[in-house]
């Protein structure tokens, strides 16, 4: 059964430069213990997505126009704010890319660990004190006595990922979202925390929704991958399939277009023409239909809805015809 | 084989913070390749590219460029040398200058050697041509920065790097801020340049993929040193320090498959801090191999072959097994 399902949501930025519409038509559901990474370049709008799984987009200017995000048999867009405080950070809990900004700098990491227990959980002040440093050592940070009395400015980059970790952790939410976790770290601490991550989810069995742009960091984790473009899912597929059988073209060039160090180098690459679309003036029809090598004239036209094509492998491409 | 282009001989930069940023480095770079830097943050190689720039000061060795010791050079000269090395930097957003329209910000390195007027014809002639180079339309020249895409910006950035026909372009992570869709485009372009002109690039790069796919050599940095030099065939597929191993093992590759079944090194703990380095081998207190005289001797680059691989390891490994 699907911890988080969202249909078809569509979300508007009504800025004065005009309104651009960076989720349009999003689904996606996952699943206990399950990995969903959502995959894109900048402006795919896979962190909008993300953000308003928990309305963390400010009104004005955002207005969620369209659509349900289904979480514990209620649709998050209906709840009021104050329902909603209840449920971030303690049944959905969020990690974000830059551990140094969203930690708070004066206030050591057991307190900031503390505060979301004695929110949610009710607990004391010596309670959820206490509390804090069984949730370092989860984490891995040695020596947690003594560190839960830091500050942020103590913790390496990698320990300070481990300790967002570890606060979003504290409530056991069942569901994780992770937006580009690892980005900010090095190559071998980026291994470490994809390495925690993983061990931890089989432990307390949350679902996790993985926010990259990282193909790499897709093939090593997800279970599932949505592929986003010009704020619209273009493709849905369990990770074998979708690195295997791509469908869109989008997918299929992306890949094909990745510098990747287990290959010889020397051929020169197979690059994607152009560049991403802006989302102030998005191209009609298919957003990708400009970068495109397959397109017919209709795809300037018509937006391709995504459609099963195979079990549970979902693509938003005219030339894959109706299924 | 012909005289080294750049020449680093035992390079240090200590900064007042006591800070040893680059310890002891040498390396060739040949004319007409490409010489990687690789490593990870606070290893040293941005520093390292600024040292050849002298941007900033090294603390001692010496730098050979073109038949000349740089570091001994006055101002003037200095400024001479310059005009046959030049840099892309990572950032297209900030290195380019908001305010001024893409003509001049190509234009301005010929400008300021003397070779050309600002705004003259000839100015917008070799403009017109750098940029046709890179791949920007025409009647780029009369826009401003921010109307083009973070592609098109780095486009641009190159166009400048290459105005005065330098022998030594210094790349610092130029792809790295760019979409994954656009990186391959900017590397084919890179290649392109350098197969057309003869470039020489000294390239950083955190990015073990990209690396692969455009340098000649590459070196490894860890902490202020280079801890393995080769050729990138040979680095990637037989490397023999444990930290290239890890890295190598630590990127993540674009397959599921490869992904469950390839054998992951996980480092214990945190990188150390540049400000307080361990003893012995700088590497010594992750190293899954590491022994007790590891943190007692400091291992120089010593050959593996006689292909010019180096590895600076007091017991080099071979097969990635006896790290995991």
């Amino acid at each position: 059964m699907s911890l988080l399902e969202i249909n078809d949501l569509h979300v508007e930025f009504r800025l004065d430069a005009g309104t651009v519409e960076p989720v349009n038509g999003v689904s996606l559901s996952v699943e206990a213990g399950q990995t969903l990474a959502v995959v894109g370049e900048s402006g795919s709008g896979k962190t909008a997505t993300a953000l308003s799984i928990l309305r963390l987009h400010p009104t004005p200017p955002c207005h969620y126009t369209g659509g349900e995000i289904l979480a514990g048999g209620r649709d998050l867009l209906k709840l009021p704010e104050r329902e909603m405080r209840r449920i971030r950070g303690n049944e959905i809990a969020m990690v974000f890319q830059d551990p140094m900004t969203s930690l708070n700098p004066l206030k050591t990491v057991g307190a900031q660990i503390a505060e979301s227990l004695r929110l949610h959980q009710g607990m004391s002040r010596s309670e959820a004190r206490a509390q804090a440093v069984p949730a370092l050592r989860e984490v891995g940070i040695p020596n947690p006595e003594q560190r839960a009395g830091e500050y942020p400015h103590q913790f390496s980059g990698g320990m300070r990922q481990r300790v967002m970790i570890a606060i979003a952790l504290a409530c056991r939410p069942k569901i994780l979202i992770a937006d580009e976790p690892t980005t900010a770290l090095d190559v071998t601490v980026q291994a470490q925390i994809m390495e925690l991550l993983a061990a931890l989810q089989e432990r307390f069995g949350m679902a996790i929704v993985l926010i990259t742009h990282d193909l790499g960091v897709v093939a090593r984790s997800a279970d599932q991958v949505l592929v986003m473009y010009g704020g619209r899912p273009v493709e849905l597929a369990a990770v074998d399939d979708l690195f295997d059988a791509p469908r869109m073209p989008y997918t299929k060039a992306l890949l094909r277009s990745m510098p990747r160090s287990d290959v010889p180098g020397g051929a020169p690459l197979d690059p994607i023409p152009g560049s991403p679309p802006n989302l102030f003036a998005p191209p009609g029809g298919c957003a990708f239909h400009p970068r495109c090598s397959l397109a017919v004239p209709e795809c300037a036209t018509e937006v391709p809805p995504l459609l099963e094509r195979a079990p549970g492998h979902s693509a938003a491409c005219l030339l894959e015809g109706s299924p | 084989m012909a005289e080294p282009l750049l020449s680093l001989r035992h390079v240090r930069k200590e900064f007042s913070s006591k800070v040893v940023a680059v310890d002891d480095v040498s390396f060739d770079v040949h004319p007409g390749e490409t010489l990687g830097l690789v490593g990870e943050s606070g290893c040293g190689k941005t520093t390292l590219t600024r040292l050849v720039l002298r941007l900033v000061e090294a603390s001692a060795g010496e730098i050979w460029f073109d038949g000349r010791e740089l570091l001994g050079l006055r101002q003037k000269e200095l400024l001479a040398v310059r005009e046959d090395m030049q840099v892309v930097l990572q950032d297209p957003y900030a290195s380019l200058n908001p305010r001024m329209r893409v003509g001049e910000i190509v234009a301005e390195p010929l400008v300021t050697h003397g070779r050309v007027r600002r705004r003259s014809a000839a100015a917008r002639e070799r403009v017109a041509e750098l940029l046709d180079a890179v791949g920007l339309e025409a009647g780029s020249e009369d826009r401003f920065p921010h109307e083009f895409s973070g592609g098109q910006r780095q486009r641009i950035g190159i166009a400048r790097a290459l105005a005065l026909e330098p022998k030594l372009v210094i790349c610092d992570e130029p792809v790295s801020a760019l979409d994954v869709s656009i990186q391959a485009q900017i590397v084919n372009l890179m290649k392109r340049l350098q197969a057309e002109r003869g470039l020489t690039y000294l390239f950083v790069s955190h990015d073990l993929s990209i690396m692969r796919q455009i340098a000649t050599r590459v070196a490894v940095m860890n902490l202020g040193r280079i801890v393995e030099l080769a050729g990138t065939e040979t680095l990637f597929t037989a490397p023999r320090h444990p930290y290239t191993h890890s890295l190598l093992s630590a990127a993540p590759v674009a397959d599921p498959k490869v992904e469950r079944t390839r054998r992951r090194i996980v480092l214990k703990g945190d990188p150390p801090s540049p400000a307080d380095p361990p003893s012995g081998c700088s590497f010594h207190t992750r190293c899954p191999a590491a022994r007790a005289e590891c943190a007692a001797t400091r291992p120089q680059l010593a050959p593996q072959d006689d292909s010019g691989h180096t590895a600076a390891c007091l017991f080099p490994v071979s097969d990635v097994a006896a790290l995991t």
